[in-house]
């Protein structure tokens, strides 16, 4: 079954002369519970493509379709309402909310789905330990966190929704290569353990090669699409 | 014949005032009984007449016997000023107590002084009892003094110290008069004596005399034996006057301002007039306050409006995040508008703080001062309310642009936003 199918996709920015194209008829289809990584040089188009996947940009041409919604024919509060109970968005700046504390910045998303603050944080405190966060860090704000600390509630709050797909746009981007293979380790669990359907966009070919499957863009285009083997659980990139 | 008038004392033992006599009726040869026998027992009568003529001053001072011409120009009357040049006070200096023409040999029976001109620090004129003094005498000193005189002099070169003989010039007026005379009115015996004019008791060694007329002068200028006249008093502007149970204000407040009323300048009012009459200030005086409150509400418009929009700016990749996860575009407002709210409600707080910080202390030091009254604090809570709804709503006012363009941004965009 397709987690998300992309028909002929395409998506420029700005009009007539000065248009840019940043995809041009892109066509991919994902299974679900598929690990797939999106690589390509920069300006490939990768973030946008994660983009029009998560529904926070539409595209300029063809279908994109995610868990069985066509999101171009969908109104912006349906796509939302998608993003909120369907899809796990993690960034490569983490994205936190710097006034609260990571156990808050996690149950946020569990209150908009209208969970009572103290669900909410209970959830939160599950995710967080299931994402292996130390309990001390809860109740510290992000600039008192590592890197890497940030990133694992950032991947905690993508997931305290229990999404169907995880969306991550350069994950490890920020953070120095071993912490970055921890969270690329974690990614690969959460794919083998609750069979998540994982996006991972990266520049990274060592990123990319936790995914079973890695999709080329280049220059807007699918360059290449290979299926192969996940690396072992716990290598580094 | 006399005619019937009321009195009020002045103090304790010496003057009244007279009330019942208006400018006009001062000739009235019926008068002069009742002034004679008031002036044998008060000794000093206070008459509060706006803008006395000088005729009338002669007219009631002919009652009670010959006006002298003492300026010797036919006017008979001076002028004791430290102002006027035809004055006859040395500008800036404070007279001791003396009695009036004693250097001569037929001192004054009566004076009367009016205030024709007084500035605001005039000094006071004291009033001392001559009669009550005499009885306080011991009796071993008053048989001493049966029968002593002393000398009276005249100095003609201000009245801010004792005049002596042996300093004052040969030609100078003096008298010898009895140190124990009989007043005029009622013939009760009375000291002559006098702290300026005063030289010696004649005969006695000068010890011996000094040291008498020093004791003559403790009784006579003793502060219970004193009157002290205010002639534009600053310390009493207003009087309260409280009612006896079941008498009627409005009825009290008639008979004051038609008894003193047109001798004192009198207004009189009652509490609930004078609370009215202020109330309506208060309410004049703070009317241009609505013009300044609507100023204000704009500018607290602009400055929320303003802060909202750069919170936006400032938060734009927040913002992106929030649509990222799931927040719809309402969802965004809300989240704006209740950040419009949350600023109002501080400023609400800290300007009631304030507001009420001012209040308290207006009610209790500002106007307790200004006004004499003591104010109980009262909470405008209906005002209140209005105030708070309109700081909710100028809030929300504020936050519609901001919250409008926060809800209408591309999440792919605000999130790229640095």
């Amino acid at each position: 079954m397709s987690a998300i199918t992309l028909d002929r996709v395409g998506k420029r920015y700005g009009g007539g002369a000065a248009a840019v194209a940043a995809l041009h008829d892109v066509t991919l289809d994902i299974d679900a519970g598929e690990f797939v990584a999106i690589v390509g040089p920069s300006g490939s188009g990768k973030s946008t493509l994660l983009n029009l996947v998560a529904g926070i940009d539409t595209a300029s041409a063809g279908r994109v379709q995610v868990l069985g919604h066509d999101l171009g024919a969908m109104a912006d509060d349906a796509r939302s309402d998608l993003r909120l109970r369907e899809l796990g968005f993690v960034f490569q700046t983490f994205n936190l909310f710097p006034t609260f504390t990571a156990e808050e910045n996690v149950a946020w998303p569990r209150r908009f789905r209208g969970d009572s603050w103290h669900e909410a944080r209970r959830r939160a405190a599950d995710a967080l330990a299931a994402i292996g966060l130390d309990a001390s860090a809860r109740g510290r704000v992000p600039a008192e966190l590592s890197g890497g600390e940030q990133q694992r509630v950032a991947i905690a709050r993508a997931l305290v929704n229990e999404p169907r797909l995880l969306l991550a746009d350069e994950p490890t981007g920020n953070l120095d290569s071993e912490t970055a293979a921890t969270i690329l380790d974690t990614f690969a669990r959460l794919h083998a353990e609750q069979a998540l359907t994982v996006l991972l966009v990266t520049h990274n070919p060592a990123a990319a090669a936790h995914a079973a499957r890695q999709v080329t863009l280049r220059d807007g285009r699918v360059a290449a699409d290979i299926r192969g083997a996940t690396r072992a659980r716990g290598a580094r990139s | 014949m006399s005619v019937a008038i009321e009195t009020t004392a002045l103090s304790d033992h010496i003057g009244v005032e007279v009330h019942g006599v208006e400018s006009g009726s001062f000739g009235d040869p019926a008068l002069a009984d009742t002034l004679s026998a008031l002036l044998g027992r008060h000794h000093l009568l206070l008459f509060r007449v706006r803008d006395l003529p000088v005729a009338d001053q002669i007219a009631i001072m002919s009652l009670l016997g010959e006006v002298v011409d003492e300026g010797g120009n036919g006017l008979r009357h001076v002028f004791v000023s430290n102002a006027r040049e035809d004055g006859v006070l040395t500008l800036g200096k404070r007279l001791v107590f003396h009695s009036d023409n004693v250097f001569t040999p037929e001192p004054l029976n009566v004076v009367s002084l009016y205030g024709l001109r007084v500035v605001d620090d005039t000094a006071p004129t004291r009033f001392a009892n001559t009669v009550r003094a005499c009885s306080l005498v011991a009796d071993s000193m008053a048989r001493e003094l049966a029968g002593a005189r002393a000398l009276n002099l005249s100095g003609f070169a201000g009245g801010w110290y004792r005049y002596r003989d042996a300093e004052v010039e040969p030609h100078h007026p003096r008298a010898v008069h009895p140190v124990i005379t009989h007043d005029t009115w009622a013939g009760d015996a009375a000291l002559m004596v006098s702290e300026q004019q005063t030289d010696r008791i004649m005969d006695w060694p000068a010890d011996a005399s000094e040291d008498t007329l020093q004791a003559l002068f403790a009784l006579l200028y003793h502060p219970d034996n004193v009157y002290e006249h205010h002639w534009r008093d600053p310390l009493v502007n207003r009087v309260w006057v409280r009612t006896e149970p079941g008498v009627a204000p409005s009825a009290v407040r008639e008979a004051i301002a038609a008894r003193l009323g047109p001798s004192h300048g009198l207004r009189a009012v009652s509490a609930a007039d004078m609370r009215d009459h202020l109330v309506e200030q208060a309410r004049r005086a703070f009317a241009p306050m609505a013009v300044i409150e609507v100023v204000l509400l704009l500018v607290a418009l602009l400055s929320v409006g303003d802060t909202l929009a750069a919170n936006v700016l400032r938060r734009l990749r927040e913002i992106g995040t929030l649509r990222a996860l799931g927040v719809r575009r309402a969802g965004v407002v809300r989240i704006v508008l209740v950040e419009a709210l949350v600023i109002g409600a501080l400023g609400l707080a800290l300007g009631l703080a304030a507001g009420v910080l001012l209040g308290g202390l207006w009610i209790h030091r500002t106007l307790p001062h200004l006004l004499g009254w003591l104010l109980a604090f009262h909470f405008p809570w209906a005002r209140g309310g209005v105030v708070l709804l309109a700081t909710a709503f100028v809030c929300l006012v504020a936050a519609i642009l901001p919250a409008r363009r926060a809800a209408r941004l591309e999440p792919a965009m605000a999130l790229r936003y640095e």
